[in-house]
């Protein structure tokens, strides 16, 4: 098998003492669109064995609520074919749609992390208002991105591939009081 | 604390590490320190912080800053400044210093960490709130620093709180709606040559916090009498501080003019350091209090409803001795003096309540406008909301009543050299509001905004403007209105604002997934909206020209690839999908067969063409939408909208992949060869693979979808692969490629490719005009269905004649590529009257053709496809340039080749 090439080839820098910041390659990802409480999400959720968060900004597990008909399927690789005898009947409207190449992940850990986050960044990322397991969308350095607060002092941002190293350069400016750039373009 | 050497004028200065600038000078013994702006008048320090409105100085050393106040600038190491005469200017270097800005919620933010603002704070941490905690001052304390005296230290130990943020040198510079602050930090200038290189210089903080303390403080203010303006004429407040807490021993004699009880503890300060005071003149009638009773026991003479009047000056322009008046009898006296302290009253920092819109109020009993404001999400205190103290009593009084000659002479805004006469000429001329005579006057828009300057002129307007309103008394200040404030307090470096989006972060690169082999390769790139594309591939010594030439005939002749990734593409599915695009384009989706690609237009609802490309039907209910480069984002939103807002029913899902999927175009009459040495599961002959079809299959085990789709009228397959092996997929073509001589194109050859077959750009060749039918494109408008724009073909400016149409251009030199935008007119046009011709239209794409041997162009021409064969004039300047108007497809009009 013929290994992917990521956006951000694998780049860590940092140190989780302060803060450590790494491309996260090779996510599989999925985009699931489907009406909210109908039988064809029902459908969905029994085939893949598992709820959908409810609310946008929700993630359960590895499923990320984007909006009221739409999630993210993160690392769960079999989705598509979970889902593939459903698609053959006509009577479930719903579509779901590979897009791991479409972003990459960068993930953010350490104490430092959301200092650096809010560099860029003009939600509120209060502990108590930006809660672990919660997911929002907007522009990070003007690009199109996912944030998604994955654990204490952990958070992930999801950003289309092709803004990835622009975002990458940005990050490392904002971080560069704790670490050390890498050469990267 | 730690001594350091500056240079100030060339000369140099020793200073303690940390202290404002103007303390070393004057401790050095400069008291003149710049000219005025206008009328070349010696000038020295006046205040204490941002409000000093004379001391400005360029820096010369790191980042040559200007219009600093010698107030605000701290001594360090390798500082240099040279004074500055009311212009600055910037320096004509790169500007290399880091700057940066970051977002912060609080629960509580104050602004101003003096007592008030501690105890503010303190109370809300009690309340176990996270504090935000910002002043402008190196060091927490407000006025405490001024007296020398360190914090109490239940308040020291405050700062350390865990939930107290607190940031020195950091100054709010607006207060917006829904609690939004914006201050700037002044992160590393303090330090000097000292500053680390990975600290912003400055950083710009927004705040948005639940709550909001105001605690700004009070700046003191000066009286209006004759040159008042002179060095040695000083706020009390700041004199007694340069000489008790900062060592200067430049003055002997002092004079101290007051309205207050703080011009007592000022004398008291300047007399135990000292100086000898000879006396307080009070325009007040009686004073009580501690202050009081204290001068009175250290001997301080005290005159009470006594004023100063005039200031004569020594032969070096400084202060030398003061002329003072009763204000009963009259009767003036003189008195030698190097030191002129005033203590004018106090006014509160209204600025960043005003900038929300909330009016201070009046209060006679403080002098002063207020702002009491306690709500919820704001509050005031400290000497904003009235605080003074017990011991202040100040009279509302601004100065004495001045002749004309002395009213010349008489300042009210030092920086903009303005005075109580040009106040009066204003008056006079009829002006009585407030904000017409700041514009009429210039006051208060200078670098310090009238924070001096703007309660003096309130002060000499109650006069002026009772008995130019035909009154016999002065009116109150409530009367005459307060200015408003704009942001920012402060001035703030453009740099600053740029922050860290300057050079290669000032606006996001999209890159494609092969994008460092196109930089490997030598490719000169070219902006695409916020893509870098490949322009040309140029070998070495090779021009622009050449380069796209050998591009060009290796695709018409040979094999040649580009990298087509940016392409916008929407992956569309659900039971309606077909008749969802039926609507959006303007000719059928649903009759096209899986496994087919269909070229689509599509209009916006006035029938003007908005966005084309190749949508594929991968399943019954399943496409695969292209869209332009620029387009991407606008087609998934317009197609969001009507799905969302107008055909909530149809059962259609759009998702964006345009980089999951990465395309390469693979070109030419040998592209089916070399491609077939690569994909055995696929049989590309054209009885199994047809023009316009499209199947799955692999490239080494990796999942391709091959399309057999032309922007370029050749034989050509565009191959899609997911963008983690897109790269790769490359590369294996390249390097198999080399026996056909594969040679790789950017836009501009795909450009001429396109322009030959007359296939259109959305954006260059339409201009936001032009219907389907205007592009010679009738033949893709269904007359079977509805669809998006079809109604306003009817409208009887789009069937009118006359329109701009496509058409294409053979100029007569067919060695002269005529420049894109050129305006076309009749053959031998007239001119008009005025010697202007008028134009029929313009080019929009010109280019040379390797493959036809000369130029040819595409062009928008009124009326231009019932003027086939018509020659036309090109004026481009002085010359003429004629071309024939022909049909715009140059090439296989039968489009043979691209179903070879």
């Amino acid at each position: 098998m013929i290994a992917k090439l990521s956006p951000l080839k694998g780049i860590n820098i940092g140190n989780v003492a302060t803060v450590a910041i790494r491309e996260l390659s090779g996510l599989t990802t999925f985009d699931l669109r489907v009406q909210p409480k109908t039988a064809s999400q029902s459908a969905i959720t029994n085939a893949l064995g598992m709820a959908l968060p409810a609310k946008p900004g929700k993630v359960l597990g590895h499923v990320l609520c984007l909006a009221p008909d739409w999630w993210l399927l993160v690392g769960m690789q079999d989705a598509a074919q979970q889902l593939a005898s459903i698609r053959l009947m006509d009577d479930h409207h719903f579509s779901i749609v590979e897009v791991s190449g479409q972003r990459t992940t960068i993930e953010l850990e350490g104490p430092h992390a959301r200092e650096v986050l809010a560099h860029l960044w003009e939600q509120d990322l209060r502990e108590q208002k930006f809660l672990i397991g919660s997911v929002s969308q907007g522009l990070m350095a003007s690009a199109p991105v996912i944030v998604w607060h994955v654990a204490q002092f952990r958070y992930r941002v999801m950003v289309r591939s092709s803004f990835a190293l622009h975002l990458w350069e940005a990050l490392e400016d904002a971080a560069v009081e704790w670490v050390d750039a890498l050469p990267i373009r | 604390m730690k001594k350091v050497t500056f240079s100030f004028d060339d000369k140099r200065y020793k200073g303690l590490l940390g202290e404002p600038m103007a303390a070393a000078l004057l401790r050095s013994g400069l008291l003149s320190i710049t000219k005025s702006t206008y009328h070349g008048r010696p000038r020295g320090v006046v205040g204490l912080g941002v409000e000093e409105p004379n001391a400005l100085v360029q820096l010369v050393s790191g980042t040559m800053e200007s219009m600093r106040p010698a107030t605000v600038i701290e001594v360090a190491e390798g500082l240099a400044a040279s004074s500055l005469t009311g212009v600055g200017s910037l320096p004509d270097i790169p500007e290399n210093a880091r700057y940066d800005k970051t977002n912060r919620y609080v629960d509580v933010l104050v602004i101003g960490a003096g007592l008030a603002g501690l105890r503010a704070a303190e109370a809300h941490l009690l309340a176990g709130r996270e504090v935000l905690l910002i002043d402008d001052q190196p060091a927490p304390g407000g006025h405490l620093r001024h007296l020398g005296l360190d914090l109490p230290s239940d308040l020291r130990d405050l700062l350390t709180h865990k939930k107290l943020t607190y940031l020195s040198r950091c100054t709010a510079t607006g207060l917006y709606d829904q609690n939004y602050v914006v201050a700037i930090e002044r992160r590393s200038d303090h330090l000097g040559s000292a500053a680390p290189v990975n600290s912003a210089r400055i950083r710009v903080w927004h705040i948005r916090a639940d709550q909001i303390v105001l605690a700004p403080g009070a700046f003191q203010r000066p009286l209006i009498f004759a040159n008042n303006d002179l060095p040695g004429v000083m706020l009390s407040h700041a004199a007694a501080t340069y000489v008790a807490v900062h060592g200067v021993r430049l003055f002997k004699r002092a004079v101290v003019a007051t309205v207050d009880n703080q011009g007592y503890r000022d004398a008291l300060r300047l007399h135990q350091s000292g100086v000898k005071v000879q006396g307080i003149y009070d325009a007040r009638a009686e004073a009580k209090g501690s202050s009081v009773e204290a001068s009175r026991a250290a001997g301080i003479p005290i005159r009470f409803r006594a004023t100063v009047l005039d200031v004569a000056a020594n032969k070096k322009g400084a202060c030398q001795r003061v002329t003072l008046q009763d204000l009963d009898t009259n009767e003036t006296y003189k008195i030698s003096a190097d030191l002129l302290a005033i203590s004018g009253g106090w006014t509160p920092i209204v600025d960043l309540a005003t900038h929300i819109g909330i009016k201070p109020q009046w209060s006679e009993e403080h002098a002063a406008f207020l702002v009491n404001h306690n709500t919820e999400q704001l509050r005031t205190v400290g000497m904003l909301a009235g605080d003074f103290g017990d011991d202040e009593h100040p009279a509302v009084f601004f100065g004495p009543v001045l002749d004309d000659e002395q009213a010349r002479r008489a300042y009210i805004d030092l920086q903009r050299d303005t005075t109580l006469h040009d106040l009066r000429r204003a008056v006079g001329a009829g002006l009585h509001s407030i904000e017409h005579i700041k514009r009429y006057t210039t006051i208060g828009t200078a670098h310090d905004q009238g924070k001096t300057s703007g309660m003096i002129t309130i002060g000499a307007l109650c006069q002026l403007n009772g008995f130019a309103q035909g009154g016999k008394s002065s009116l109150s200040p409530a009367q005459v209105g307060t200015l408003s404030f704009r942001p920012p307090y402060v001035p703030v470096p453009f740099a600053a604002l740029a922050g860290r989006e300057r050079g290669l972060l000032s606006d996001p690169i999209r890159i494609t997934p092969i994008h460092q082999w196109h930089k490997e390769a030598g490719a000169i790139f070219e902006d695409v909206g916020q893509w870098k594309r490949p322009w040309y591939f140029p070998k070495s010594g090779e021009s622009m020209e050449d380069a796209v030439r050998r591009e060009c005939v290796a695709a018409r002749t040979g094999v040649a690839m580009m990298d087509a990734s940016t392409l916008g593409k929407i992956d569309i599915q659900g039971a309606d999908a077909a008749v969802f695009l039926d609507r959006i384009y303007t000719n059928l989706f649903s009759t096209l067969p899986e496994g087919q690609c269909r070229y689509g237009l599509m209009c916006k609802t006035d029938g003007i063409v908005f966005d084309d490309g190749v949508t594929t039907r991968l399943g019954k209910n399943h496409f695969l939408m292209t869209t332009t480069t620029g387009g991407a984002a606008r087609v998934l939103g317009w197609l969001e909208e009507w799905l969302q807002t107008e055909w909530p029913d149809l059962k259609v899902y759009c998702t964006s992949v345009t980089e999951h999927i990465s395309t390469i175009a693979l070109v030419g009459p040998k592209s089916r060869q070399l491609l077939q040495a690569l994909v055995t599961d696929i049989d590309l002959s054209k009885e199994a693979f047809p023009f316009m079809h499209s199947r799955m299959g692999t490239i080494d085990s990796i999942a391709v979808r091959i399309a057999r789709i032309s922007f370029s009228g050749e034989l050509a397959f565009e191959i899609n692969v997911e963008y983690g092996h897109a790269r790769y997929i490359w590369e294996r073509l390249w390097s198999l490629g080399q026996p056909y001589d594969l040679t790789a194109y950017g836009t501009e050859t795909m450009h001429v490719l396109r322009a030959e077959k007359g296939y259109i750009i959305v954006g260059q060749d339409t201009d936001g005009t032009q219907t389907p039918h205007d592009l010679n494109m009738s033949w893709i408008v269904s007359k079977k269905k509805e669809f998006i724009g079809k109604r306003s073909f009817q409208l009887p400016y789009l069937k009118a004649t006359g329109r701009h149409q496509l058409v294409g251009l053979l100029p007569e030199d067919g060695s002269e590529v005529i420049p894109e935008g050129a305006y076309i007119t009749l053959l031998n046009a007239p001119t008009d009257e005025h010697g202007k011709t008028s134009h029929i239209g313009f080019v929009t794409s010109s280019y040379y053709s390797p493959t036809l041997g000369r130029a040819f162009a595409l062009a928008l021409v009124a009326d231009g496809l019932n003027r086939m064969g018509e020659v036309v004039d090109i004026p481009i300047g002085k010359k003429v340039l004629r071309a024939n108007i022909c049909d715009a497809v140059f090439l296989d009009k039968e489009n043979i080749k691209s179903q070879l």
